[in-house]
């Protein structure tokens, strides 16, 4: 009876597991035939109109790919697909932010009555670079990839007022007829036809660019109504242009940036708050996991020194962009050369952008080094030369008052603000000796019993202390605290500890 | 009988003054290296005493970071007119066995620069450094061939007991000897 039981048992088992074995086996396969049967109708419509892949960039002036691997399917009949531009593509916002137009290109793909996927090429531009609280404000371009339709769609708030599109667009033109009021309502600001000169520019590498332009059709017709265009096109559930909710759910947060507050040299438990909020932000947290991930894990650079810097705009404190990612060269012996990127980029309406916020990591324990407290001080001691205008004596203190240092290590995270900018330049020229005594002071505190990194954390303190505010942070945390040194009266030993804020 | 008792005091105070005269062993925690190592070039009757090591290194150095012989740590040894540290300590929580390859690179000149410009290679061409297993221990060996009075080594033995921080001074125009006087030292040298 127990014998027949246990074989019932067991075989019920078996079937529940092979019963899950072939779920899991079945999904995967239905996302992968989706996926390519979503690329077939693609490399279909292309064979059809006899055209190649390199015709179908996004524009003449920069290369994109398209991410067929990272599809997002909305629903059976609607795919978001992403597009990498292999340029560094970068379109400024009304209040002079520059946007990577990386993040703000798709390809939407919806299916027409016929069951027929169309393609359709959109492009996000938000007209502020930080998020509206109520929603999405910009434009929103969508161009056919195999048809001549074209819409621009200018939001506000998340809703859309204002449509130019082509009088032949079988997407609008049925839909927005009733409505249409040619060249917008007078006196109502949000209709003015701002595409009239039918072109978006931006930098493409750094050079001044066209990155769309209204492609040869007939005369464009305009819809603009204080109410609201409707979102879903009219009678289609889903629009096959482009919509806010198809990046980011139309929460306006497509090109949004992090805002850094000022830091105040005498006040480091202030300061310690401004860091924390940085280290929190989401993507300055994605861009540090990306550089310690290189740093730490298995792959081709494990081991070596990686950075980034942000730029950020002097004139309201937008952290604009990132710089790319760049890796130490490992020199031999143990030492490594690490490049890092100082620059600063002359915007519209006098604005500049400035890399302020200086990152990388140090793949051991350690402190920051010497060297470290340094980054930065290219922009802040920069003069003008007959090539290259230098920031104003007041941009230079706007500068240092955004300026930090961040040393990620396997033991701690570790910021530094510059408290004493005058000795921060006097001591410049004679850093490489100074280095030297550093590394003298941290083997001097070593062989006085101190650990590898309380040992560079009181060097430096000893070196600098009277120019710098070190700040310490648990290893991925946002928990920085302004720290100095102690004598703890009973050994008259030093140690760390952290100023009661 | 008072200026006995004076005279006592005085004798005694002075005495504390130079307490470092016939002290050998200095330190947080430092342990004799005759009790975790053998090393017949490093025996413990010929040690100097640590102000005797103080006066050595400030004639080799010309501005040492120790201020007085109370900054001294560890044992000294006079060798070939090279002074030669070594601070010995037992691995505990507190004194943590350390990664020898992540001490490689702490130890490592850094040369962060600015991108475009040329990185200043001078120290990084003039340093050594070097891991490797010697009798039953590991060490990390690490200098500036020419630029600096101090050649180090890291030694734990492979028990994970001990942990030897060795440093020679050496005059700059000296460093070779210093160098082979490193080989030496670990040859010799067992747990």
């Amino acid at each position: 009876m127990k014998n027949t039981y246990l074989f019932v048992m067991s075989i019920m088992l078996c079937i529940g597991i092979y019963g899950c074995k072939k779920d899991i086996v079945n999904s995967l396969t239905d996302a992968e035939n989706q996926t390519s049967l979503l690329k077939n109708a693609f490399d279909a419509q292309i064979a059809k109109k006899g055209m190649k892949y390199d015709d179908l960039s996004f524009n003449e002036n920069f290369r994109t790919e398209v991410s067929w691997d990272n599809i997002i399917f909305k629903t059976a009949d609607t795919a978001i697909i992403p597009i990498k531009t292999l340029e560094d593509v970068k379109v400024y916002t009304n209040d002079s932010i520059p946007l990577d137009l990386n993040n703000n290109l798709i390809i939407k793909a919806t299916k027409n009555e016929n069951g027929e996927w169309q393609f359709v090429k959109v492009i996000f531009l938000p007209e502020f670079g930080n998020a509206l609280p109520e929603g999405f404000t910009g434009r929103i371009i969508s161009e056919g990839y195999f048809d001549k339709n074209i819409t621009v769609i200018k939001y506000y708030g998340g809703q859309g007022y204002f449509s130019i599109f082509n009088s032949d667009n079988t997407w609008l033109n049925s839909n927005y007829k009733p409505r249409l009021k040619a060249g917008g309502s007078l006196g109502d600001p949000r209709c003015q036809p701002e595409e009239d000169d039918r072109v978006v520019r931006g930098y493409v590498e750094d050079h001044l660019n066209t990155v769309w332009h209204f492609p040869k059709t007939t005369l464009p017709h305009a819809a603009c109504n204080d109410d609201p265009i409707l979102l879903n096109g009219g009678n289609a559930e889903i629009p096959p242009y482009g919509t806010p909710s198809d990046v980011g759910g139309g929460n306006g947060t497509i090109g949004s940036n992090p805002i850094a507050q000022k830091f105040n040299k005498n006040d480091p438990c202030a300061n310690k708050k401004e860091l924390n909020n940085r280290k929190k932000n989401s993507k300055i947290l994605a861009k540090n996991n990306e550089i310690k991930n290189l740093t730490l894990n298995e792959g081709p650079e494990k081991g070596l020194e990686h950075g980034y810097n942000s730029y950020i705009n002097l004139n309201n404190g937008n952290i604009t962009r990132f710089t790319n990612v760049e890796v130490g060269y490992a020199t031999g012996d143990g030492g490594q050369e690490v490049p890092s990127y100082e620059a600063w980029n002359w915007l519209p309406n006098n604005q500049v952008e400035v890399t302020a916020d200086y990152s990388h990591t140090h793949p051991f324990e350690s402190g920051p080094s010497a060297m470290d407290v340094f980054s930065g001080i290219f922009p802040y001691m920069a003069t003008s030369t007959g090539s290259m205008t230098a920031l104003s004596p007041a941009q230079k203190e706007t500068y240092l008052s955004y300026l930090s240092n961040n040393i990620m290590t396997t033991n701690h995270d570790y910021a530094i603000t510059i408290t004493d900018p005058a000795k921060w330049v006097s001591r410049y020229p004679n850093m490489a000796a100074d280095q030297d005594k550093f590394k003298k002071m941290f083997r001097k505190y070593e062989n006085s019993g101190y650990d590898g990194h309380t040992a560079q954390e009181l060097a430096l303190l000893d070196l600098y202390g009277d120019m710098i505010q070190l700040y310490r942070s648990d290893v991925g945390k946002a928990n920085f605290e302004p720290v100095i040194y102690k004598v703890d009266p009973k050994n008259f030993r030093k140690f760390i500890s952290n100023i009661n804020c | 009988m008072m200026n006995k008792n004076i005279i006592l005091i005085l004798m005694c105070f002075l005495g504390f003054q130079n307490s470092n005269a016939q002290t050998y062993l200095q330190g947080y925690n430092v342990i004799l290296l005759s009790e975790a190592a053998t090393c017949d070039l490093l025996s413990q009757s010929k040690r100097l005493t640590i102000d005797q090591a103080f006066t050595k290194l400030k004639q080799i150095d010309p501005d040492p970071l120790e201020k007085s012989s109370k900054d001294m740590n560890g044992e000294f040894w006079l060798i070939d007119d090279m002074l030669v540290n070594i601070i010995t300590r037992k691995i505990t929580s507190e004194n943590k066995k350390v990664d020898l390859y992540d001490r490689q690179k702490a130890y490592a000149p850094e040369i962060l620069y600015r991108k475009g410009t040329q990185p200043d290679r001078a120290r990084t061409n003039d340093y050594f450094s070097e891991i490797k297993s010697v009798n039953n221990f590991d060490v990390l060996v690490d200098y500036y061939k020419t630029r600096s009075f101090d050649k180090n080594f890291l030694i734990q033995d492979k028990k994970g007991k001990f942990k030897v921080i060795g440093t020679i001074y050496v005059k700059k125009q000296d460093a070779t000897k210093a160098h082979t006087l490193i080989n030496t030292i670990l040859n010799k040298l067992s747990f």
